[in-house]
């Protein structure tokens, strides 16, 4: 890696601004990663409210004259998407990444702030477009979030007018958007890091969400090409996705198009798209183990290598969201095969941070808690990802309540853990207060123990072959009445935990102002952005002059030094050994 | 390969060289920005490599039907292969230091990559007065879409082109000059060869459907 010092005042005017230019057209990253939150957030409080209306219909069937089986479809459809890529991915790499990686790398800024400025913007663009969509003749798409053709483009389907065009439109825009704000994290990674920081000195968050970066990058083109077919395929008549086919009675014009193709590009960013959410999640929580467990992180290479291979591996798995398209029993294997062998590295970063915890001196503060409880959520979704990695057992399961117990355990309510585990964390750097402990754990308890009672029933009422996606079971002999029973429970339970989150909003809020202060470094950590001459940082991070590191990021309780950490910018004292 | 070197480091020992040996910091612009017009291309490689093979596996099915591509397009390539060799002559002049007569050959190639647009576009016109639309069938999709995804490709570059020639018009910054011009060449050899690959692509339909690539898909 070629690279030279050059003189820091090059680096940009990082000097004083008009309100305007500070905190609405700002270039700074912290700016900008506070508008991605903020958007990601609200937008996340709609589908959250979705999910209440599914649960509602679910759990008292025919009780609400609002839903109809459309609108339900609409919520279905709307929730899973805004859920997974304009909530999470946004969050993860549009807020942690924009926030993080300039602070924990020692840079200024990001190295085309004026680019991720755009990014931002084309988000928001992407937000309000997606919105709108439920205010258009025939409302939302309720094509599900995978909206395979044929049926999310033809005549029957909730929203096939108007609402699957502003989704695709919205899902290309988006797409943009993160190109720009990806370009600008993962250049920003290997090109400005300040002196002494070697990609391995780097903390495990900017490592996942480095990795995660450039899986995305790789990744949406396979949307971006998918969602441009699908659009010509609804507004210009083409036939990329749909074969010769009679819908209501009528034989369409289309002909000579394949919908398996959709499936294939869908998923081709799919899949990665999991481990997207996924890899930041790792970072963030082996950070918060480490912090708060007062010890360095078991395997700090191991890590590093898992999160690569992940990424890696997570490109040729994604015909397991197929096996019941009816392809080759062949392909079936194979993908079986490279599912599991994702487990491996997997379970190497679990047995990491439980070897972390292991002997640590750990504090139970708010990051720390999330950060367990993400381990035991993960733990119990990834487990029941090797059963459904598994052809035999994915085909009889894969329409029932078992996936939705699956995902929404792994790649739901575990990167949400951590979302809220990482705010609690890095809180106090952005608004110099510590949010409040007393709404902090009624946050946390609800949480943790509510999703638990949401989600892991439904495993059983997958394995009595409950249908996932349906409207309504009635005729459905096979179903005890118990599962409906259950079904009620968990309707409540999902209330109960979505009151809990305005709480956590009410807290965010509250905290801004009467919030305990805090100093510089209230977690006693070692990583960069706890080292900044102020807090919350200004623009330009670093006055005068950057950070030098001279250390990796986990220097907690080394032998022979009297303070329990050393900041990765205190020069290595003569005769400094590591014998732990 | 230094990146299986940097990942083999084991930062919890502690390290007695002084830090600027083991990385000196941020990197020069110049470098930068060359980094990230390389990871945008490997992007954009992405997305046109999914559509090839999107082509592809429709070009095995059985319903596939290739389409007569219009004789323009010969000249049309021919156009952006010339408007890459004087992007490339641009460049070597730039290196030399000859800054004006570089400007002047940056100008020229802009101007062959908005013909080649316009020609592409008038094939496009060809084929749509013969009354061949995107919804004739597939093989005239993929056209549309091909030439389309890679027409706006070169809007792109031709439009960043016109930016940082206005920033460099008074400049006398030769590195300035020669960093820019570096980039742009980059970028037109890129758009070129996507051209090549994608117009190979639109032309072997015609001579392997049915026969090599549909046995090995349907065997």
């Amino acid at each position: 890696m070629v690279s030279t010092n050059i003189d820091d005042s090059e680096v940009g005017s990082h000097g004083p601004q008009s309100f305007l230019t500070k905190y609405v057209w700002s270039q700074d990253h912290k700016v900008i990663a506070i508008q991605y939150m903020g958007t990601a957030t609200a937008i996340g409080l709609v589908a959250l409210v979705l999910s209440w209306f599914m649960r509602l219909q679910i759990g008292f069937p025919d009780t609400f004259d609002f839903i109809d089986s459309s609108s339900y479809y609409q919520y279905v459809t709307m929730h899973g998407m805004i859920m997974v890529i304009y909530l999470l991915t946004a969050f993860f790499l549009g807020g942690f990444g924009n926030y993080l990686i300039p602070l924990m790398i020692g840079a200024r800024d990001m190295v085309f702030p004026y680019l991720n400025m755009l990014s931002y913007w084309f988000y928001l663009l992407s937000v309000i477009i997606l919105a709108s969509s439920f205010f258009v003749p025939g409302g939302a798409t309720g094509a599900g979030w995978t909206l395979y053709p044929p049926q999310s483009i033809l005549e029957g389907t909730p929203g096939s007018d108007w609402g699957i065009i502003l989704m695709l439109v919205s899902l290309i825009v988006f797409i943009i958007a993160f190109t720009m704000g990806g370009l600008n994290y993962v250049i920003t990674v290997l090109q400005a890091r300040t002196e002494g920081m070697t990609m391995m000195r780097m903390p495990l968050t900017i490592w996942g969400i480095f990795v995660a970066t450039i899986m995305g990058l790789l990744a949406f083109p396979a949307l971006f090409v998918g969602g441009i077919m699908l659009m010509f395929d609804k507004v210009l008549g083409t036939s990329f996705f749909i074969p010769a086919i009679v819908s209501m009675g009528e034989s369409l014009e289309y002909g000579g198009g394949s919908p398996l193709l959709f499936q294939h590009l869908f998923w081709f960013f799919g899949h990665p798209e999991v481990y997207i959410v996924a890899l930041p999640g790792f970072g963030i929580v082996s950070d918060l183990i480490s912090i708060h467990a007062r010890k360095n992180i078991f395997g700090y290479r191991q890590m590093v290598w898992a999160i690569v291979v992940i990424g890696a591996l997570s490109f040729i798995v994604w015909a397991h969201h197929m096996y019941v398209s009816g392809m080759n029993p062949y392909f079936g294997f194979f993908f079986a095969v490279t599912t599991l062998i994702i487990a491996l590295p997997t379970a190497i970063k679990v047995y990491n941070w439980v070897l972390t915890l292991w002997r640590g001196n750990i504090h139970f503060t708010l990051p720390m808690l999330f950060a367990i409880a993400f381990i035991f959520t993960f733990v119990v979704g990834g487990l029941t990802g090797l059963f459904l990695g598994n052809v035999v057992v994915d085909v009889p399961l894969s329409d029932t309540y078992f996936v939705v117990a699956h995902f929404h355990m792994v790649m739901g309510v575990a990167p949400v853990l951590v979302v809220f585990g990482a705010i609690y964390h890095w809180y106090p750097k952005a608004t110099g207060r510590m949010m409040n402990q007393a709404m902090g754990h009624i946050h946390f308890w609800v949480t943790f123990i509510g999703t638990y009672a949401i989600f892991f029933p439904m495993h059983f009422l997958g394995f009595i072959g409950m249908p996932r996606r349906y409207f309504s079971f009635e005729g459905l002999e096979f179903i005890p009445e118990s599962a409906y029973t259950l079904n009620a429970a968990i309707s409540i339970a999902a209330f109960i935990v979505g009151a809990a989150q305005m709480v956590f909003l009410f807290n965010l809020f509250w905290s801004i102002r009467h919030g305990k202060p805090a100093n510089g470094n209230p977690w006693r950590a070692t990583s960069l952005e706890w080292q900044t001459p102020q807090t919350p940082p200004v623009h330009g991070n670093w006055g005068a002059s950057l950070p030098v590191v001279h250390r990796w990021a986990y220097d907690y309780s080394l032998p022979g030094v009297e303070a329990d950490f050393v900041p990765q910018n205190v020069p290595i004292t003569e005769g400094e050994t590591n014998e732990q | 390969m230094s990146f299986l070197r940097h990942i083999s480091d084991k930062p919890w020992i502690p390290d007695h060289r002084p830090t600027v040996e083991i990385h000196s910091g941020m990197a020069t612009r110049a470098a930068t920005t060359k980094r990230g017009l390389v990871l945008f291309l490997s992007v954009v490689t992405v997305l046109f490599l999914l559509i090839s093979i999107a082509y592809l596996e429709n070009t095995s099915l059985p319903e596939w039907k290739p389409l007569r591509e219009p004789q323009l397009l010969w000249y049309n390539t021919a156009i952006l292969a010339f408007s890459s060799l004087t992007m490339q002559y641009a460049r070597m002049l730039a290196q030399k230091d000859n800054a004006i007569r570089a400007r002047q050959l940056l100008v020229i190639s802009a101007i062959l990559a908005v013909v080649f647009l316009y020609a592409q576009v008038f094939a496009w016109h060809e084929l749509l007065q013969q009354r061949f639309f995107a919804s004739t069938n597939p093989a005239y999709a993929f056209f549309y879409l091909m030439t389309g995804l890679h027409g706006i490709h070169i809007l792109g570059g031709v439009s960043v082109l016109i930016l940082a020639l206005g920033k460099i018009s008074n400049d006398n910054n030769l590195d300035a000059v020669a960093d820019m011009t570096r980039l742009c060449a980059i970028y037109w050899h890129y758009l070129l060869l996507v051209w090549v690959v994608l117009f190979a692509l639109l032309l072997v339909d015609n001579y392997m459907v049915n026969t090599f690539w549909y046995g090995m898909c349907r065997s």
